[in-house]
């Protein structure tokens, strides 16, 4: 499979779109695996791949909750990387190292916050004396700023990981179906772990540790009945 | 809803673009708060009213039209500085609390499983476009109210909150987040790892769903599912290598 020029644009823009959503623009769900893996999928015109690799980094990402100054993932672009490397592969093969790709770009990805958080705080200690003045155009200049700074975060954190990705892709990093299946059961493993983890570390005192428990039970029904 | 109060929800979705470790969301809430702080006649109150709003605050941004609607509401009334400041370090902790656990630990799991669940089921992308406008769809409609509750009850804000219920919400969210991550856990392991119940993938994610369970009761303190499926594929790699 070819990749046009166009769509690695795309696929740019969709990871930086993705980036924007995680903390400065919207906190919609744009962010989340599942969104950026169907959208990059869509893109890449295998929109199965995108939703089964969106969805096992989903697993992992609901174990993650973006508190304040906590240090979390970043797996929107993360997972359009991810994507560009697992489209139009066998995906019982490729799953488990497109979700290593996944985790090393999210995790990389998410050190770059603390970084524009610092840059942020550079650009209100030069305006520090417009703030402490109350100046309306000093708070705009400010937060428009830090806004143009994360703008062009998710966009080199979105370029890197399409450029990962293509590379990636290139190398023929999908490895043989032995190796590729072995890492899918890791994946698959650690996915459920880590959302199994999340879903009773937050309930786990109350009323929704049972309601989670009686929903795993109808869905084991589910699955079984599928 | 007039242009002013429009143009402030407007300004709190992009309010944690400045967010910095001394302020936090403090430059943002300022930002937010600009279009009806203007609506002060006198420069002196209006250019002190907009320093305080740029001070340090944080809360969980999707309720931070409450503090921003109050603060404003507070400076109209003419209210001192002290209790202004005051009222604002009293909403933080309960705003940030109450939305981490609405939206964070609620909402947002409970719309990503049912996204799942629907993709596992065959509903594909219409399905995941769908969950996304639901969600925006409530983010905005909670970004509109607390403005518009803040406004109205400036000072009055806490017994606004206690009696939006929004407490109970709270509860009842967070159940139905239970369920429907429950649900889709499984439904997801089937439709990742294949149709055969002896499959390998499913032996991996049933164990791994028990490990997870586990490891939360205990309260042990382990790295996370992350780290540790990293070290094992790479300890796969090199023991299929070294064969």
């Amino acid at each position: 499979m070819t990749i046009a020029t166009g769509t690695v644009a795309a696929l740019i823009l969709w990871g930086t779109v993705a980036g924007l959503d995680l903390v400065s623009l919207l906190q919609g769900l744009f962010s989340r695996p599942l969104v950026a893996g169907a959208g990059a999928g869509w893109l890449l015109g295998d929109t199965e791949a995108g939703l089964r690799i969106g969805m096992i980094l989903e697993l992992f990402a609901l174990d993650v909750v973006p508190v304040g100054s906590s240090r979390y993932p970043d797996f929107g672009a993360a997972t359009v990387g991810a994507v560009i490397l697992g489209a139009a592969t066998d995906w019982p093969v490729s799953l488990g190292v497109t979700t290593v790709v996944g985790l090393g770009l999210a995790m990389a990805a998410g050190a770059t916050m603390p970084l524009t958080r610092r840059l942020n705080a550079r650009v209100v200690r030069v305006h520090s004396a417009g703030l402490a003045a109350g100046d309306p155009a000093a708070v705009a200049a400010v937060h428009l700023r830090c806004l143009g700074l994360d703008l062009l975060r998710s966009g080199a954190v979105a370029v890197a990981a399409v450029l990962i990705g293509l590379t990636a892709r290139w190398l023929g990093l999908v490895p043989e179906p032995q190796l590729g299946r072995a890492l899918t059961v890791v994946a698959l493993g650690g996915a459920a772990w880590s959302v199994a983890h999340g879903a009773m570390s937050s309930g786990r005192s109350g009323a929704r540790w049972r309601y989670a428990l009686a929903g795993l039970a109808a869905g084991i029904m589910l699955a079984a009945g599928r | 809803m007039n242009t002013d109060v429009l143009r402030t929800v407007l300004r709190l979705l992009v309010v944690q673009a400045s967010w910095t470790y001394e302020r936090m969301q403090g430059v943002g809430i300022g930002f937010a708060s600009l279009p009806l702080l203007e609506r002060l006649q006198d420069p002196i109150r209006r250019s002190a009213a907009i320093a305080r709003a740029t001070e340090y605050f944080n809360a969980h941004p999707y309720l931070d039209g409450v503090a921003v609607g109050a603060a404003a509401r507070a400076e109209f009334d003419g209210v001192p500085p002290g209790t202004i400041q005051r009222l604002k370090t009293a909403l933080a902790g309960p705003l940030g609390s109450l939305g981490d656990q609405l939206f964070w630990i609620g909402v947002l799991p409970a719309v990503a499983a049912a996204m799942t669940v629907a993709v596992v089921f065959g509903a594909g992308l219409p399905a995941v476009a769908a969950g996304v406008a639901a969600y925006l769809a409530i983010r905005l409609y909670v970004t509109v109210w607390g403005t518009r509750l803040g406004l109205a009850a400036g000072l009055g804000v806490a017994t606004a909150l206690r009696a939006s219920r929004l407490t109970d919400l709270v509860r009842r969210v967070g159940l139905l987040a239970g369920v429907l991550v429950g649900v889709a856990v499984p439904l997801a392991g089937r439709w990742l790892a294949g149709a055969d119940p002896g499959a390998p993938g499913l032996v991996a994610f049933s164990l791994g769903t028990a490990l997870g369970i586990i490891a939360a009761l205990v309260r042990f303190r382990v790295p996370t599912a992350r780290q540790v499926t990293l070290v094992v594929m790479a300890a796969v790699v090199l023991w299929h290598w070294s064969v």
